[in-house]
């Protein structure tokens, strides 16, 4: 057995746990619990944008860089790695079955998410939940759910086409904007409230939680600029309520 | 007040779909929301302050995921994300925005203002509790 393959299937793993939205320090311990006990020594440093993994074996040093520019949220695939990574970590050097590792890995990375209209459904849920908490009444429930679905509807068909995260989030608080005038203009609802469940399921959460969690850490560098990235979120999201409640504003709507 | 609590759940694990946490742990993961909106409600109805039921809600949900995450032997942001989420400020953001919109700058100052206090009683109740919770580790981990 080799140390590419080793340094390779380490490095995959730590590139799926930031992928899919797993924090810093999750990555960099993966990794190092991984290989601690079959290398002489491992070196890790991760950043949201990128890992960079060198090992020691031998007198001789191995490094492998890895770009990562795929962020995603997918908290069942982090959930399969990490306890993927705490098996392999018993495993001794000589008895390694590297090939069965590898595979399953790739079939996690495979996996899918919940079908999507579960999803669909657990977004109308979660916004009309949301709003109800936030003190809205029970006649913003229907509408407010039902906005909420097709903003995920069109939320899934952007980002389906390769959008960037920022259109997204502009164009998801238009859309949301939208709505929520056509159904308080019928007298369904508040179309402040209806506004506000819905874009809760555009709420950069992970990015917000992750962020902390890496300041906590000491992974300064990451924890920043996922703040930035949750920030960059939230602008996008204000970009689009607010031309469109604007724009209403200007053809004289009542609101 | 039930009838919220049951929000907050419905609320977390629609979240928890979204985010595509595993089957088994969606009610898990309600339920750490459920405690935290039932704590937030508390401190809203004797103390009245929003920032301070917010800062009190995400220690709750910060605990709760950390005893779900040992429980279970999962990673605690499985647990603390789709609880997190219905905290954040997001009404008053749209009110700070719609404020400034209409050139009520100091309305919209006041609301802004409001919003950074309710991110960071989220920031400071999670990194309370996970930094407590890394320094126990820590000890397991020395002895």
């Amino acid at each position: 057995m080799n140390i590419n393959e080793l340094l390779k299937l380490a490095s995959f793993a730590g590139q799926m746990i930031l992928e899919n939205g797993g924090e810093t320090y999750r990555a960099e311990d993966t990794m190092v619990r991984m290989l601690a006990n079959k290398v002489d020594d491992v070196e890790t440093f991760v950043t949201p944008t990128g890992i960079f993994m060198s090992v020691e074996q031998g007198g001789a040093i191995y490094t492998k860089v890895s770009r990562i520019t795929k962020r995603d949220t997918d908290l069942n695939k982090i959930a399969h790695v990490n306890d993927l990574s705490r098996r392999f970590s018993k495993e001794e050097w000589k008895t390694l079955d590297i090939v069965k590792y590898t595979e399953e890995l790739k079939y996690i990375n495979s996996m899918g998410k919940y079908n999507d209209l579960l999803r669909i459904f657990a977004s109308g849920l979660a916004a009309a939940a949301s709003m109800m908490m936030l003190g809205g009444s029970s006649n913003d429930f229907i509408p407010t759910f039902i906005t909420a679905m097709l903003l995920q509807v069109s939320v899934m068909f952007f980002r389906r086409i390769g959008f960037p995260t920022f259109i997204v989030n502009c164009l998801g608080g238009g859309f949301v904007t939208i709505f929520s005038i056509l159904f308080s203009q019928f007298g369904l609802g508040s179309l402040d409230m209806i506004i506000i469940g819905s874009i809760m399921t555009l709420v950069p959460g992970v990015a917000i939680t992750n962020s902390l969690r890496d300041i906590i850490w000491g992974d300064l560098v990451s924890g920043t600029s996922r703040g930035v990235d949750a920030l960059i979120a939230a602008v996008g999201i204000a970009t689009g309520v607010g031309t469109f409640l604007r724009l209403w504003d200007m053809i004289g709507g009542i609101r | 007040m039930i009838f919220q609590i049951l929000y907050g759940f419905l609320a977390t694990t629609g979240f928890g779909i979204l985010f595509n946490i595993p089957k088994r742990h969606i009610v898990e993961a309600g339920i750490s929301g459920a405690i935290g909106w039932a704590g937030y409600l508390t401190i809203m109805r004797v103390y009245g302050s929003s920032v301070g039921a917010t800062f009190i809600a995400s220690v709750l949900i910060g605990i709760m995921g950390e005893f779900f995450a040992r429980h279970t032997r999962n990673p605690v942001t499985i647990f603390i994300i789709p609880a997190i989420i219905p905290l954040v400020p997001g009404v008053t953001s749209y009110k700070a925005i719609k404020a400034l919109l209409d050139g009520r700058n100091k309305e919209a100052l006041e609301l802004g203002i409001l919003t950074a206090g309710i991110a960071l009683a989220i920031a400071s109740g999670l990194i309370l509790v996970i930094s407590f919770f890394r320094l126990r580790g820590q000890k397991q981990k020395n002895q």
